[in-house]
């Protein structure tokens, strides 16, 4: 489903979706184009639960946004003295 | 201020300001191989519990694959003598790397002339004492 598509059919909340459609901006934007579209989330501390926990491929977005544009980075990268290390 | 340097890593503290809320986080790393500043949500759970829809959602890649973070402005931060208001900071699910609650990085430490002092495990801005640069 195009996100336009989706923004008329569920105006202003919360919407889990799977990425179908994607194409980079640059190298560090990636504009997706395509959902399939899980479920609505009414509540913003679902939504913000849901964000953190939602499986590889899917996210959670706020129809207000016209276009789904989203930074790339990479994770952060912390190597810690093991604790069996001297 | 004092760096705690312990498990290898140097362990400092930040405050953020939001929502009329005064935040002290312990336990961020000082990283300057990090471009962005870095909060856990578990660190701010008490006081990030909604998905905002002016949030800026970030898709971070690497071992293990792909992971939200969100990018949401903050009244303002404060780390030793730098302070910025308001902050766009970066939240993300730090669960991988227990007991640390994020990542002081260069957005901080390059606007704020820090010098980390690795001999007594200081943080300060700029040169200051024996071997200051002249201008």
């Amino acid at each position: 489903m195009l996100w336009s598509e989706v923004r008329e059919l569920f105006p202003n909340q919360y919407v889990l979706v799977k990425e179908l459609k994607s194409h980079y901006v640059g190298e560090h934007t990636l504009h997706i184009e395509e959902v399939a579209l899980v479920r609505t989330i009414s509540d913003p501390h679902q939504a913000w639960i849901e964000l953190f926990s939602a499986p590889a491929g899917h996210f959670v977005y706020h129809t207000s946004h016209p276009e789904i544009v989203i930074e790339l980075k990479t994770k952060p990268m912390v190597r810690r003295r093991s604790i069996h290390e001297n | 201020m004092k760096i705690d340097y312990r498990d290898g890593l140097l362990f400092t503290s930040i405050t953020l300001v939001h929502g009329g809320h005064r935040i002290l986080i312990p336990d961020v790393v000082l990283d300057t191989g990090a471009v962005h500043s870095l909060i856990s949500i578990d660190a701010v759970d008490e006081w990030f519990q909604r998905y905002e829809p002016d949030d800026q959602l970030i898709f971070m890649h690497g071992l293990g694959g792909s992971e939200a973070a969100v990018r949401r402005r903050v009244e303002s931060v404060q780390f030793d003598t730098f302070s910025a208001q308001p902050f766009d900071m970066d939240f993300a699910s730090l669960r991988e790397h227990p007991g640390i609650n994020g990542l002081i990085g260069l957005d901080i430490l390059i606007p704020g002339q820090f010098v980390i002092d690795l001999k007594h495990f200081e943080v300060h801005a700029r040169y200051r004492g024996i071997g200051e640069r002249s201008q």
